[in-house]
Formats: C-alpha cells, sequence, structure tokens
C-alpha cells in the first residue's frame, strides 16, 4: 500500500490515470486516509456533486493481510446529503483485493463532461478505463453477473446501481462479497452518488498473481493475530451471539428497553418485533435450508453475516442486519420478514442505503402517502426510486427531503442524515453521538466501546452528569481508529472486555508498521481523524447549532417510558472541547 | 392492604398442572412464545437472580454470568441480587449484546450511565402474600440455555393457547400427567377439549 491511484474523470481527451507515491499520507489507512485526503484536497464549499469533489476509496491499515476481520473499506467525500464530510464504511472483498494490489487509495477525481458511464479494471498489469454504455441504468446485481461472465468470480466489485447514476441523496456504493454477489454496501450520506458524478460505474479489482502484505516483523504479527483471534473466539458476543443470530440480535433487546422507534418515531415499542427478531429469522433461514453464519469478506473469525432464503426456497438476499430490518420493519411499521427481505435486496441492487430509504418511507407514510404497515406499498415506492419519477426521486433523495416535500415536522435527521435504529430518548448517551458526529447521525459513529481501556480523554466518571458528552467523546474516537484500521466495529466488545486482546490487537499493528504504539497513540490516531472531519465541517459552514438534535426529540414523550431527550446543548458543545 | 394472590387471578398460587415429556426437536416450537413473554409462576416475591437459581434444572453460576442484559418491565436492570419480582412484573433476559446499545444497557457496565434516566430502580414494596405470575421473555443464546428450565417449571397458558402450539409438538410427546396422574399420550387431544380456562404446563425435554 504504498502508492495512490488517482482517476481524474475530466481530463482532456478523457479519463486521466496516474499513481503517486502515498507521499504525505504514509501510515494512514480507511477513515484516517478518506477524511485526510477530503480536508487537504476538497475545496470545503464545492459542490459534492461538482468536478472539485473527490470520492477516496481507502482500504484500512491491516487490510490485505493476514490478519482477522481486517477487510472493511471506507469511502468518503464531501456528502451530498449533509453538505458535509463523509465517512461510510463497509465489508465486502474490496479492501484485501485492492491492499494486495498495492493501493492505500483510489481517489476519483474532476468530472467527465457529458453523461458517461465508465468502467474500471484494475489488476497487476496495470488501471485501464474504458466507456461502457451496457452497463448504464443496470441493477447492481445484472452488473455483477456481467463482470463474472467476463472475469469469472475471483475478482472483487465496486459498483454503483441506479440511484448513483440518478445521483440521488441515498445513494450507496457496492461492494461483492466472498459469493460475489454486491451485498455490502457504503451506505451513508450519499457516496454512490458521488462516484455516479464521476460517471463511474463499476470498479473491478482483480489481485491474481498478487501476494499478501507483509508486516516488517511477520513472526510478531503472526504471533498477535493468533491472540487476537483467540480474544474473539473466546467472547460469548463475538463467538455465539452474532455468529448465531446476526446483528439482528438487537431487536428483541433495544425493544424491551423500549428505544426501538416505531412508525416515524412515534412509539419505543413495536408490537410484533418478535416475528422479525434475529432470533425468528436464523430459524427460518434453517428451516429455509439457508446458511446462518457467513463473513462478509474473507478473513472475518466472527461471521456475523448468513443467507436469508425466501419462500420459494431460494436465495434472496444476505442476512438482513439489524438497522434494515427495524428501518423497513418497525419504524414503517412492517411486520413481514419476507418483505423486509424483499426491500433490502431491492436496495442492494438498486444502490440505496437502507436505513436512509426506511426512514425516507416512514417520513412519506407519516404524510399519508401510505399507510404504516402497508408492506406492498412500501415495494412500490421503492419501485419507484428505481424508475426515477418525480415521487422516486423525493424518496430517494432521503428523509429530509421527503419531510420537506410533504411538510412533516417530525423528521428525524441529524445533518439531514437519517437517524439509525435506537431512538435518543430511550438512550441519551447514544442521542448526543447522533447530534454530534461530523458524519451526521451515524449508528457506528459511537459504536466501539474501547475507551475506558484507552483511558482516551482521561478518565471518565459516567455518574457525572457531563458524563455521557464525556462517554460519547471517547466513543467516537476509538470508532474513528478502528475505522481507520481496517477492522470491522465488532471486535469492540473482545477488546473492551478483554485487556490482552486490546493489547494483541496494538501488536498487530506495531509488528506490521514496526511502531511502538500505546492505547494512547491509538487514541490520539481517532482523535486526529475527528479534528479533520470537524475542521472540514466548519469550513463547509456547519456551527454547534448543527450538532443538534431534532426539536421533537425534545418535546414528544416516547413510549413506554415516556421520555424526552433532555441532554442541555451545552453539554452536546462539550463534547468536542479539544 | 398486602397484595395478594387473587389480585393477579391466581387464586392460591395454583394453577391444574399438565406435565408433558417432549423429544428435545420440538423446543424450538416455543421459542416464538418464550421470545414474546411467557406467563410464569413465582411463589414469592424473589429477586431476579434468586428466581432464576430456583428453576428446576437451572445451570448455574456460569449462565447468570452470561444473563448480561436484563430488563423488568423494560427497565435495565443493574443488580439482579436487589432488582425484586412483584406480581404482574415483565422480566426479559439476555446474553451481552453487540455494539453501542449493548453495552449500555449490560447490567452494571461502564456506559450504563447512558441510559441512567430509564434503568430500573428498586421500590418500597407493600408486602405481598402468596404466589403470583409474572412474565418471562428470552431471548438470543438464553432460549436455549434458559428456556428447558423456564419450561420445565411451568408456564401458565390458556386452553385455547395450549391448542394452538399442540400441532408444533404432539408428534413428540412421551409421557402425559394431568394434575399427577398419567395418561396415555394418544389422549392428548381428547384431554385438550376438557381442560379448564387455564393450566399450568410443564414440558421436561429429552433428548
Ligand atoms: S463481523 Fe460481520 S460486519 Fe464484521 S467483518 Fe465479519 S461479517 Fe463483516
Amino acid at each position: 500500500m504504498d502508492k495512490i491511484l488517482r482517476i481524474n474523470m475530466g481530463g482532456k481527451g478523457g479519463p486521466q490515470v496516474t499513481e503517486t507515491p502515498v507521499g504525505e499520507y504514509e501510515g494512514l489507512g480507511g477513515r484516517a486516509m478518506t477524511s485526510a485526503v477530503v480536508l487537504r484536497e476538497v475545496p470545503a464549499d464545492c459542490h459534492p456533486l461538482g468536478a472539485d469533489n473527490k470520492l477516496v476509496i481507502a482500504p484500512g491499515m491491516l487490510s490485505g493481510t493476514l490478519g482477522a476481520q481486517t477487510g472493511r473499506i471506507s469511502v468518503g467525500c464531501k456528502s451530498p446529503l449533509t453538505g458535509g464530510i463523509k465517512e461510510a464504511n463497509s465489508g465486502g472483498q474490496a479492501a484485501q483485493v485492492l491492499a494486495r494490489l498495492g493501493y492505500a487509495a483510489i481517489i476519483l477525481e474532476g468530472k467527465p463532461a457529458g453523461d458517461s458511464c465508465y468502467k474500471v479494471i484494475i489488476n497487476k498489469d496495470g488501471v485501464t478505463v474504458t466507456e461502457d454504455i451496457t452497463l448504464a441504468g443496470l441493477g447492481n446485481y445484472a452488473v455483477v453477473e456481467k463482470v463474472k461472465a467476463e472475469f469469472g468470480d475471483k475478482v472483487a466489485t465496486i459498483s454503483i446501481g441506479p440511484a448513483g447514476e440518478m445521483k440521488l441523496g441515498a445513494a450507496s456504493v457496492a461492494f461483492s462479497d466472498p459469493e460475489m454477489r454486491p451485498t455490502r454496501h457504503a451506505g451513508r450520506g450519499g457516496v454512490g452518488a458521488v462516484m455516479g458524478s464521476k460517471g463511474v460505474k463499476l470498479i473491478v479489482l482483480d489481485d491474481e498473481g498478487m501476494s499478501r502484505r507483509q508486516a516488517k516483523d511477520p513472526e510478531a504479527f503472526k504471533d498477535a493475530n493468533k491472540r487476537f483471534v483467540a480474544g474473539l473466539n473466546s467472547h460469548p458476543v463475538t463467538s455465539q451471539g452474532l455468529p448465531l443470530f446476526g446483528t439482528n440480535v438487537l431487536v428483541n433487546v433495544v425493544n424491551e428497553a423500549g428505544g426501538f422507534p416505531t412508525n416515524n418515531f412515534k412509539t419505543g415499542r413495536f408490537e410484533n418485533a418478535s416475528k422479525i427478531s434475529g432470533e425468528t429469522m436464523a430459524e427460518q433461514t434453517t428451516a429455509r435450508g439457508g446458511v446462518v453464519t457467513r463473513g462478509c469478506h474473507k478473513g472475518c473469525v466472527i461471521r456475523c453475516s448468513g443467507d436469508y432464503i425466501g419462500p420459494d426456497g431460494k436465495w434472496l438476499t444476505k442476512q438482513v442486519e439489524y438497522e434494515t430490518v427495524w428501518a423497513h420493519g418497525a419504524n414503517c411499521g412492517i411486520d413481514d420478514l419476507d418483505i423486509i427481505a424483499q426491500l433490502d435486496r431491492m436496495d442492494d441492487d438498486l444502490g440505496l442505503d437502507t436505513i436512509e430509504m426506511g426512514n425516507a418511507i416512514a417520513v412519506a407514510m407519516d404524510a399519508g402517502v401510505a399507510d404504516f404497515g402497508d408492506g406492498p406499498a412500501a415495494l412500490k415506492l421503492l419501485e419507484e426510486v428505481g424508475k426515477g419519477t418525480p415521487l422516486g426521486r423525493i424518496i430517494g433523495s432521503g428523509a429530509g427531503t421527503v419531510g420537506r416535500v410533504f411538510s412533516v415536522e417530525n423528521v428525524p435527521v441529524v445533518k439531514n442524515q437519517a437517524l439509525p435504529a435506537y431512538d435518543p430518548r430511550a438512550v441519551q448517551g447514544i442521542g448526543v453521538t447522533y447530534a454530534t458526529s461530523p458524519q451526521g447521525a451515524d449508528h457506528t459513529a459511537g459504536y466501539a466501546v474501547a475507551t475506558n481501556l484507552m483511558k482516551v480523554g482521561g478518565d471518565v466518571d459516567p455518574l457525572k452528569p457531563e458524563g455521557n458528552a464525556e462517554l460519547s467523546r471517547n466513543l467516537q474516537i476509538a470508532t474513528a481508529s478502528i475505522d481507520a484500521s481496517g477492522m470491522c466495529l465488532f471486535i469492540a466488545f473482545a477488546i473492551l472486555d478483554q485487556p490482552e486482546t486490546f493489547q494483541a490487537l496494538l501488536d498487530m499493528i506495531n509488528a506490521f508498521y514496526g511502531y511502538s504504539w500505546t492505547g494512547d497513540d491509538w487514541g490520539a490516531y481517532g482523535t486526529a481523524i475527528l479534528k479533520n472531519e470537524r475542521e472540514f465541517n466548519t469550513k463547509a459552514g456547519f456551527t454547534k447549532n448543527d450538532d443538534r438534535l431534532p426539536a421533537f426529540f425534545k418535546k414528544m414523550p416516547l413510549a413506554p417510558h415516556n421520555v424526552t431527550f433532555q441532554v442541555t446543548d451545552e453539554e452536546l458543545d462539550s463534547v468536542f472541547d479539544f | 392492604m398486602p397484595k395478594n394472590a387473587h389480585d393477579n387471578q391466581n387464586p392460591g398460587g395454583l394453577f391444574p398442572c399438565l406435565r408433558l415429556s417432549l423429544s428435545r426437536k420440538h423446543f424450538s416450537a416455543f421459542f416464538p412464545l418464550l421470545q414474546s413473554g411467557c406467563l410464569v409462576q413465582c411463589p414469592k416475591p424473589l429477586s431476579v437472580e434468586a428466581f432464576l437459581l430456583s428453576l428446576p434444572g437451572f445451570p448455574g453460576a456460569t449462565i447468570l454470568d452470561g444473563i448480561q442484559t436484563v430488563f423488568l418491565d423494560g427497565r435495565p436492570v443493574d443488580d439482579i441480587k436487589a432488582a425484586t419480582l412483584e406480581p404482574d412484573c415483565e422480566l426479559a433476559l439476555s446474553a451481552a449484546m453487540p455494539g453501542a446499545l449493548g453495552a449500555v444497557m449490560r447490567r452494571g457496565g461502564y456506559y450504563a450511565a447512558m441510559r441512567g434516566h430509564i434503568t430500573f430502580q428498586e421500590q418500597e414494596h407493600e408486602t405481598i402474600q402468596g404466589a403470583f405470575c409474572v412474565t418471562v421473555k428470552l431471548f438470543n443464546l438464553l432460549l436455549s440455555q434458559v428456556g428447558p428450565s423456564l419450561l420445565e417449571h411451568g408456564i401458565v397458558l390458556g386452553s385455547e393457547e395450549l391448542a394452538g402450539l399442540a400441532n408444533s409438538f404432539e408428534s413428540g410427546i412421551s409421557r402425559l400427567e394431568w394434575k399427577g396422574q398419567d395418561i396415555a399420550p394418544g389422549e392428548f387431544s381428547s384431554l385438550l377439549e376438557s381442560l379448564p380456562n387455564r393450566v399450568r404446563a410443564q414440558l421436561v425435554f429429552k433428548v
């Protein structure tokens, strides 16, 4: 990973490819890389869909190695949804393959003159960029089928669906999984629209003939990885809960806590939650002959994913994730797993963020466009998005746009990005993260929980009134570090509970790069990422007033606990006091 | 006035007991019920921990350690030795959960303050006499880890509810007892028709 690939899509005479040494970005991976490039190279006042914006695709620090869990990839740009900086994270095969090809990042720059549809092929012999109009308008599944026919099933793909080509605010970037299906998405913030604005429909990555990245100290790296894997395999969350039930295991628990937003955040309990739970989905998958445990990339040992088998006994989509089951399920009042799975499949094919789409449809339902609980109507609304009808484009532009067009008062967005699956009135500390994350409301922004080991920001007394701000800050820092490493955020439990597993992770980084990082260095790395992101947003015109939840969370009590969001603005403003 | 069994529609603390021995392969038929909540008799006010330890065949301390997420009436519980079951309360049990929410909801966890305003607080109790019913929900790993003990302890079912479930396990009945009397398993269907409104069904699973 010693070079950066730049493709100027607006070059005279067509796309221009250059390769530069990694230079000033040395040592950066994943989110650290994307956010640094966006801050330094993208004018904060540019139009997100214009020539000055850049789309940065970066594997993690440890991607392409034999390290477990290291196949996450970051996609960064100025977001067309939020107007601020964006890093959207995904699984899939691309991180490992891109890293083995030696690239620390692909940067798509400029903008082609007309509406064109390009395909980029990257292999050991170099890079080619060609116009391929036969790809235009295809769904991600059809695109990947064409790739299989041409290149076989050992390559990795990065693609956009029709939503990205239409440059919709909810458009995602799709990554192929180990079974070569486009099921993994950098979903949030409209990153697919930015790829669409560059005219790039497809990137094919072929690492045949390339070898694994080698650590500076291979023996120490191997040993640290062994200890790290042992830690993951011995922790009940990472060794049992997630593999058996997937992320959707959270449905019953969040519902029980009264924090499962239902019918566009009207109440915190969905009466049919058990019909859409991870437990029910796992039973159904087994009964229908599917596999409940798969990884989203080769090298994942937790393997929280699996199959979703349709009622006809055929593979329909990947095991539907918690955020999707919530967004398309409870938040729209839909309790039919088969319909939710169909919506997930359509999102993946059209190239849409499931969280944004579930929220957009729920807000439309609130406006009376359809009834809560009407699954067929939700499918129809998504079909409209695929067809690009005026209503479809409104829905595909996200919950904020739907709320404005249909004059809905209660629209659950922060920085115009829709909220994920925990109601901030029930879990106020998570609400702090939603409000203050530079990314807009983001469930992954404060997902990691290793901070008490790292002591980033000093020791925290969670019982102090300001505890929520401090905890949220530390969570966001830890998350940023994990996003940069290329590790999956689900390692967080094992490294929280088992100091030796956290040490093994640090040892992996140290053995690979020849560093001597401690927990403090790891924290400082995450802090630097957040500082970059905050700086970009400030230049783009964001103020502390953007670090707020919508007013209805402070006014409308949430059943069953009848609570409102009570964290003060002063507390929110203290999250980033570094 | 002390609360008693009658407040809880559970005269004498006992429903007539139907005991069924079933083949283990039928256990998962009870997952939906266990997830959405079973009515269970509690002999007297007990802490969550004491209640669990009183269940027949409860596997003990290792499983207790694994019950990392506990709710009483939807409120996350930090101390299962102190939180006490009362008539009509709802107890939900889960293993440790992933993600920030999982960390926040864990009992006694580092991030418990992030949900401080909904955390379960033990209140002063009225004196409660006799047995009463509570609703117990089991999630994820605990379905198979605690489910067998809870079902053997017995769940209170309406006769129609039991008839609805019967299809999924009837073929696996190896032994049937009604009010302490052995009955031929083949008589189960006709027994169903004569059952009172509510019974305590004790379900024992055999490998
Ligand atoms: S645990 Fe899940 S999300 Fe994480 S890398 Fe593995 S399959 Fe992907």
